[in-house]
């Protein structure tokens, strides 16, 4: 019953957006927990919709979303062979997730499962009027949009998922007698976190180690092309790269990796800067002649800077600037003297004294691996004297090998 | 009504997995049995090795422990075996709290942890619990020895079973995720001379996976007392790949945190405990060294000396993350302006060492 051409979904509200007060926090967890159900139940072949619920806080007209688990569905044996949830199911379950998140104490507050990008279907009507009336009559529904992942729309850094708020809207010219005038409407989301949940989230997001099968000790791999996971180290790949035919699975070392992984971070984090100053130096580009008689732009061409969005350049010579956003780069370029450190001789003080300590700590470690291995040459030797004069007589060369192991601290004393 | 269930339901169709890289996540029922009937784990102690955790386990552990404030908490997981390696696929928690004290906690939980498997199994979740998981809030990864009992009380009657510990102060003050995965060994077993092992009876939990650890005076005892009844596990995660997406997508909204993060002022408490630990460590090896002489002090593998292996592999643990957070300082410098720049320059010629 749905169309399927974007403008027309006639189950979304023509209402504005701005008009609904809710407001929907989403946590990281709830996010990775659908697409770990995605996966398994993808891979697991098993069959039925992919549904789950939401527990979170509802405080007043802002909503948490925090955790989420799967759910079981059925069929009402009617003859529109609607899908809702398993009633009785449902319910235990949600009574022991609630036992177990009492501080603080997390409710149901919405549901999710698959969808297209325009927005709730015909499907999803039933389950959510079940879970209106039994449950949460503010419950929100989570679309999670699979071709918005395959398409690589999520570059630009959105989520692939729309929140729906559903309420009764009268309406006369309504024609599907079983679904009585149920409408969606999209809510804006935020994400929110804790701090447990992001270092978590990061910890996850920069080690990196991909889920190839792990090999038995006895089985011949066939996974040995794919990257040397089964001594269990995972070794850091960029999510992006194909992994390469590693022979030697112990080329980097743990800490090599760590460095590398947080190099490219930053290196993301920088590029990402790099774009949003970018877009805005675009955006105060392209307004109209008037706006940039100012003494301290040379000229009103666009910069020859990186590429502008086109889109920006049109939309502001279409309108009118927009004040607000103009007010607020404003008050961002106002507040970088301010920010900017007067006293630098401190600083550059401060960042010597650091760089002194980290250079300390290095050379001490290498210290450290240094008198270790000039310990185990010694043990080494002694046994090599040993081995050469097997006759049973005490050795020079041993006393040689003692001397040079115990300098540790102690002096060289022989034993 | 037919294209939109097709696409509810989700079609094979949709390349949202890799076959080859999410295969962890799949779940051969047959092949479980033939395992668990084989059981090789009864012959040798030591047979696993390694533990791989998924990203929605790994986070849902952390926040609970994390929920749990100073009480200890524990939960369940559930996943399965293949070869030497756990792997853990989910986690649940469970209604009971402050373990450390009580010996029977686990036994309160049981009904809860029946009904919930069985409700897991009723909507396609067929993994058994493969393990459980508690806290300890601030002391550090090891097992107690209350902890130790009950894990061996499950080992002999639901093996196999893993044990994992997440410390969720030292993570929040680390900043990165403290946790290890043991397993015990049977009553009558003696443990032999292995590189897992540490010379001086320092105990083999936690060990090999964390580096040293600092544990409290007021628990020492209790660690040092139970410490050569268990052993540790590797531990790694693995991620999905629509998760790696997913995760992309997301780091959008908190790269600002990782440019603007200056870990070495952060981290201070952090790293200061970690050089102290290690100078104790050092200094015990040294005492060492001086009252036994040639070879007899230690164990040894692959002919290294053990204790030493560990010296030189904590001090480059140290090493390695003062290095980071000094880049992290030397890359603010850069970009921003600032007296940073230098640290960077300087930085890279003494960060180049030998392998």
């Amino acid at each position: 019953m749905a169309t399927s051409q974007p403008p027309a979904n006639p189950l979304l509200s023509t209402a504005r957006t701005s008009d609904s007060a809710l407001q929907v926090q989403l946590h990281p967890l709830v996010i990775l927990t659908i697409s770990d159900y995605i996966t398994r139940h993808t891979l697991r072949q098993q069959q039925g919709p992919i549904v789950g619920a939401i527990i979170g806080q509802q405080n007043g007209r802002e909503i948490t979303m925090e955790h989420a688990f799967e759910c079981k569905t059925q069929e009402l044996d009617t003859v529109s062979a609607s899908t809702v949830l398993d009633d009785e199911w449902f319910k235990e379950r949600l009574e022991q997730f609630k036992d177990v998140h009492k501080a603080p104490a997390l409710d149901l507050v919405g549901w999710f499962t698959l969808g297209p990008e325009e927005g709730p279907q015909a499907v999803h009507v039933p389950m959510m009027q079940q879970l209106q009336t039994n449950y949460n009559d503010a419950a929100v529904l989570l679309l999670f949009h699979p071709g918005a992942v395959v398409n690589g729309a999520l570059s630009g850094g959105k989520l692939p998922l729309s929140i729906y708020e559903a309420f009764t809207e009268p309406s006369p010219e309504n024609r599907m007698d079983e679904f009585s005038g149920l409408k969606f409407r999209e809510l804006a989301h935020s994400v929110d976190t804790s701090q447990a949940e992001m270092i978590a989230v990061d910890f996850v997001a920069k080690g990196g180690g991909n889920a190839t099968a792990v090999t038995a000790p006895s089985s011949t791999d066939k996974q040995a092309a794919e990257s040397g996971n089964s001594n269990g180290k995972g070794k850091a790949k960029a999510t992006a790269t194909p992994p390469p035919a590693a022979t030697e699975t112990d080329a980097l070392s743990a800490e090599d990796e760590e460095a590398i992984a947080s190099l490219t971070a930053k290196a993301n984090a920088i590029k990402m800067l790099h774009h949003r100053v970018s877009l805005i130096r675009a955006y105060l580009s392209a307004q109209p002649p008037s706006y940039l008689t100012d003494a301290l732009l040379a000229s009103p061409t666009p910069p020859q800077g990186p590429p502008n969005p086109p889109q920006t350049r049109t939309a502001a010579t279409a309108t009118t600037p927009n004040h607000q956003i103009l007010r607020q780069i404003l008050a961002l370029t106002s507040r970088v003297p301010l920010v900017t450190l007067s006293d630098t001789a401190a600083l550059a003080r401060e960042i010597a004294h650091q760089s002194a300590d980290v250079s300390l700590v290095a050379l001490l470690a290498n210290l450290t691996k240094s008198v270790a291995d000039a310990r185990a040459m010694g043990r080494k030797f002694a046994a090599f004297e040993r081995a050469r004069t097997d006759k049973g007589k005490p050795l020079a060369g041993q006393d040689l090998g003692s001397g040079m192991g115990v300098g540790v601290g102690s002096g060289f004393g022989s034993f | 009504m037919d294209s939109a269930r097709v696409t509810w339901e989700l079609d094979n169709a949709v390349r949202l997995f890799d076959p080859t890289r999410d295969a962890l996540y799949g779940y051969d029922a047959a092949e479980q049995k033939k395992i668990n009937d084989a059981r090789p784990w009864k012959t040798d102690p030591h047979h696993f090795k390694h533990v791989r955790i998924s990203a929605v386990a790994l986070i849902k552990m952390v926040m609970h422990a994390r929920s749990g404030g100073s009480l200890e908490i524990m939960g369940l997981m559930q996943g399965s075996v293949y070869g030497d390696t756990f792997i853990v696929t989910d986690a649940l928690r469970l209604p009971v709290e402050g373990t450390e004290t009580r010996v029977n906690a686990q036994d309160e939980a049981n009904e809860y942890m029946v009904k919930y498997l069985q409700r897991a199994r009723e909507v396609g979740q067929l993994e058994n619990a493969v393990g459980w998981y508690h806290s300890h809030p601030g002391y550090g990864c090891w097992l107690s020895g209350i902890d130790v009992g009950t894990q061996a009380t499950q080992q002999m009657y639901s093996d196999p079973f893993l044990a994992v510990v997440i410390d969720p102060d030292r993570t929040i003050s680390a900043g990165k995720v403290e946790i290890g995965a043991f397993r015990t060994f049977p009553e009558d077993y003696k443990k032999p001379d292995r590189s897992s092992s540490n010379g001086g009876g320092t105990g083999g939990g936690g060990a090999d996976e964390n580096g040293w650890q600092t544990i409290p005076s007021g628990k020492m005892e209790d660690f040092g007392a139970h410490a050569d009844r268990y052993y540790a596990l590797e531990v790694s995660h693995f991620k999905s790949t629509l998760d790696s997406k997913l995760l992309e997508a997301l780091w959008n909204k908190y790269w600002v945190n990782t440019l603007a993060a200056s870990p070495l002022f952060t981290n201070r408490d952090y790293g200061t405990k970690q050089i102290e630990d290690l100078a104790y460590k050092i200094k015990a090896a040294e005492t060492g060294a001086r009252n036994h002489g040639t070879g007899v002090q230690g164990r040894y593998a692959n002919g290294n000396d053990v204790v030493y292996e560990k010296l030189v592999r904590a001090s480059e643990r140290i090493k390695a993350e003062e290095t980071t957070g000094l880049m992290a300082t030397g890359v603010k410098g850069s970009v921003f302006g600032g007296g940073g720049a230098a640290a960077s320059h300087g930085n890279r010629t003494s960060a180049t060492d030998q392998p």
